[in-house]
């Protein structure tokens, strides 16, 4: 094969788009992509082969090489502690520049000084306990004395005759009834009767014990597309709309669930809105998990989509070929952790399922009302912002 | 300008910013802001408002939760508040409030149980009174002969004034008609805004958390003479617009008599800012029954306003976490600052913009504009009339006389 340039596709230089027959024009395209791909092929080998007998060449590629992905590109945002200057923190660079200024200067620029550092500690002391008593009161009905794990009621939209996926749902929350709707009661009514049920449990003879959540899922053409998931007794209520959802029997190797509490992993969730929601999760399931289950549900937020995935972990031996669990995590270290002592062991995945991914569209701070956050169709026009 | 924020845990936030600082911006300055009080979440500052108390001005007045009432001066060091007033109602530590304001020189503040307060600012003599309650809305008239409550499922209610500094009832109102379900309308009022009328009668405009709007006048009827309903969820605050024509009180108020309720215009140009529930914020106008349009640039519900009307100003605070402040007449936003909590209510202090210090031109650079030489004077001759070409435009082609699309003109 002829020596292949370095050629770009683009309509003005491309040869492609100037053939007039179009079996040629197809059959050039396929040639051009062929050696391109080949080209590419030798080229990643070559350097692999440079690589080896380098070791500096590939620390060197990989510190420059930095793939430019949005979230890496992801923009200035104030609501992100730290991600930005805060006022008192540009006072402060002020003060310690002006201190250096005055440090021969009279005594009274020296006091104001003194006077505009403490109002800054103030304020960030204030911040602090602002931001503490925020989480206690984010979920009224949490922060009580614990009454017990979590308790969820899940049922579905109106006229929904298809069950299989609440059902699988219900088994995905700890503690979760699966009730069908009754087609007579709204919302308000269901939250009502959840927070303050008035009949008696058969089996205890009792008063039945309030429902701390009440999940409402959509059903549109027999799939769940949204849940609504509201916080008894007063609120908050998160709408998220749900997609891709992959039943635990479509996933291949799946395994199956067993009854323990999992453990839970929240990825990414960095603004005030996205700590509400981490929240949320964080309520849903029982804060002890049965570490004996190996299981583990990780809720992923990238790009403002939710990830859903639940699996079983086990700790198995590691084959000669592959690297031990904990090598490299330190790297902090002068080798980047590479020359550390592992763990002997690697760390075997299984997953149980279901896979879903939630996006989350409205949070109120009641039930249906006060609204908090709405998602509008403007805002992923800017795409390296984010609200989550 | 300088505006206070009360937020949900408690803190009243003073908070310096001027017109064009957008916090959302990296580029933008940024505002300066002062926390006071320690933050509690079972104490949220609920109202606020600019006061003068014993002949000290532009002090704050904040009113939380639990019936807390304190006057402290927003310039003091936020670490430790002067504080000029501090008044804890005896009510349940989880009631809510109302109201506060200022009718000359009388404070009142209002709670939900019904339990009001009364303070002389001149002498800081406190007074208390009980109306009957629950009360979901609550308004003082402009000369504080009257007030006027609503709760959920009742009819608003006037009680005026009577000498021994107690109120009496004056007049009720009646609900609307059935729907055409022939089902009764939920009566459940959020706002109350008393507007100029004849001695005896009550003029009042009044918001409900059903989303409706209503205007009474008791000299024409019980049953409101104006009704609309601007929003689909409940109605949060409501204030009168600066530009807004108000009635006075020898003028009729509804511009077709005998018109219904729900199809009525106002005489005036009454306008109002209002947010509801939904993150609405905007001007209505009651003559014209519809928005005039939207504040832009808040997310979530708005629920604290405040309106300047001598600087021209709207603010607004809430849910989002931001503060906006808008020019009352064109809406657009003037300032925006991130203030870290969710806000409650707002008070605008100081609406007008602190005009930066222009640094004065060193003298000597006018002594070397002065030194410099004419162009003219140069040997290659003058040469401003060429600079002064090169700006001229170039003049627009007369009419064509051949070609083009036009159509010629016959030559005579």
């Amino acid at each position: 094969m002829a020596k292949v340039k370095k050629t770009s596709t683009s309509q003005k230089t491309s040869r492609t788009f100037r053939i007039p027959n179009k079996l040629h024009r197809q059959a050039h395209s396929i040639r051009l992509k062929t050696a391109l791909g080949a080209a590419k092929r030798k080229e990643k080998f070559d350097r692999k082969k440079a690589e080896a007998k380098d070791p500096s060449l590939r620390e060197k590629r990989m510190v420059t090489n930095i793939p430019d992905t949005i979230e890496r590109k992801r923009i200035w945002d104030e609501r992100i502690p730290g991600a930005v200057p805060t006022a008192a923190g540009e006072e402060k660079e002020k003060n310690d520049e002006a201190a250096t200024a005055a440090a021969g200067a009279d005594e009274a620029a020296q006091e104001e000084l003194a006077a505009k550092e403490l109002a800054a500690a103030h304020e960030t002391a204030q911040e602090a306990a602002a931001e503490s008593a925020e989480i206690e009161g984010l979920f009224p009905t949490l922060s009580r004395p614990p009454e017990g794990p979590p308790r969820i009621l899940l049922t579905t939209s109106r006229f929904n005759h298809t069950h299989d996926q609440a059902t699988e749902l219900a088994n995905l929350f700890p503690n979760t009834t699966y009730v069908p709707r009754n087609n007579d009661l709204g919302i308000l009514d269901m939250c009502k009767i959840a927070s303050k049920p008035t009949k008696i449990d058969p089996s205890t003879g009792e008063v039945r014990k309030p429902y701390s959540h009440l999940i409402v899922a959509n059903v549109n053409a027999k799939l769940i597309d949204a849940l609504t998931i509201i916080v008894l007794p007063a609120g908050p209520t998160f709408r998220f709309t749900m997609s891709s959802y992959q039943p635990a029997m479509r996933i291949g190797g799946h395994g199956r669930p067993t009854s323990h509490i999992p453990e839970l992993i929240l990825n990414n969730f960095l603004t005030p809105l996205g700590k509400t929601t981490a929240g949320l999760f964080q309520s849903l399931f029982p804060q002890q998990p049965e570490l004996q289950g190996r299981q583990v549900v990780t809720l992923h937020n990238q790009r403002d989509f939710i990830f859903f995935r639940r699996h079983r972990y086990v700790f198995r031996e590691k084959r000669e070929t592959e690297k031990e669990a904990g090598f490299g995590l330190d790297t902090s270290r002068a080798d980047g952790g590479k020359g550390m002592e592992g763990l002997g062991v690697r760390v075997g995945l299984q997953e149980i399922g279901p896979r879903f991914t939630l996006k989350l569209r409205r949070v109120e701070r009641g039930i249906k009302k006060d609204t908090v956050f709405e998602w509008n169709g403007g805002m992923d026009k800017v795409r390296t912002k984010f609200q989550l | 300008m300088r505006l206070l924020v009360g937020d949900d845990v408690g803190q009243a936030k003073v908070i310096e910013t001027s017109a064009g600082i957008d916090t959302t911006l990296a580029t933008s300055k940024r505002a300066t802001t002062n926390s006071f009080f320690p933050p509690s979440r079972t104490r949220p500052i609920q109202h606020a408002l600019r006061v003068r108390y014993a002949d000290r001005e532009n002090l704050a007045a904040v009113f939380s939760r639990g019936g807390l009432l304190r006057i402290f001066d927003p310039l003091s060091s936020p670490s430790s508040p002067d504080i000029h007033f501090s008044h804890t109602l005896d009510v349940p530590v989880d009631t809510d409030t109302l109201a506060l304001g200022v009718v000359g020189t009388t404070l009142y503040a209002a709670t939900t149980i019904g339990q009001l307060l009364f303070l002389n600012l001149d002498s800081g003599e406190v007074r208390t009174i009980t109306v009957p309650g629950p009360i979901s809305a609550f308004a003082v008239s402009s000369d504080l002969s009257a007030i006027a409550t609503g709760g959920e499922g009742r009819e608003i209610e006037v009680l005026k004034a009577t000498g021994d500094g107690k109120f009496e009832p004056a007049w009720k109102s009646r609900n609307v008609k059935p729907d055409h379900l022939k089902l009764e309308v939920p009566r459940h009022p959020s706002q109350i805004v008393f507007l100029p009328s004849a001695e005896g009668t009550w003029r009042l405009i009044v918001a409900s958390h059903w989303g409706h709007l209503r205007v009474y006048d008791s000299a024409v009827a019980k049953r409101p003479v104006f009704t609309a309903e601007p929003s689909k969820t409940g109605i949060q605050a409501l204030r009168p617009h600066p530009l807004s024509e108000i009635p006075s009180a020898e003028e009729p108020l509804v511009a077709a008599k005998g018109m219904e309720s729900d199809r009525a215009h106002l005489v005036r140009d009454v306008r109002v800012v209002y947010t509801n529930t939904s993150g609405t914020f905007c001007v209505y106008s009651l003559r014209e029954r519809r928005e005039l349009g939207l504040f832009k640039g808040l997310e979530g519900a708005v629920k604290g306003v405040s309106v300047d009307a001598e600087a021209g100003l709207v603010a607004g605070v809430g849910l989002g976490r931001y503060l906006g402040v808008f020019d009352a007449e064109t809406r657009q936003l003037k300032s925006r600052v991130y203030v870290k909590t969710q806000g409650c209510c707002v008070v605008i202090l100081n609406g007008e913009d602190e005009v930066p210090e222009v640094p004065e031109k060193p003298e000597e650079e006018e002594d070397m504009w002065e030194g410099m030489e004419e162009v003219k004077s140069a040997d290659k001759g003058d040469m401003t009339d060429r600079l002064v070409k090169v700006r001229v435009k170039r003049k627009k082609d007369g009419q064509r006389q051949e070609g083009g699309k036009k159509p010629r003109v016959a030559a005579e």
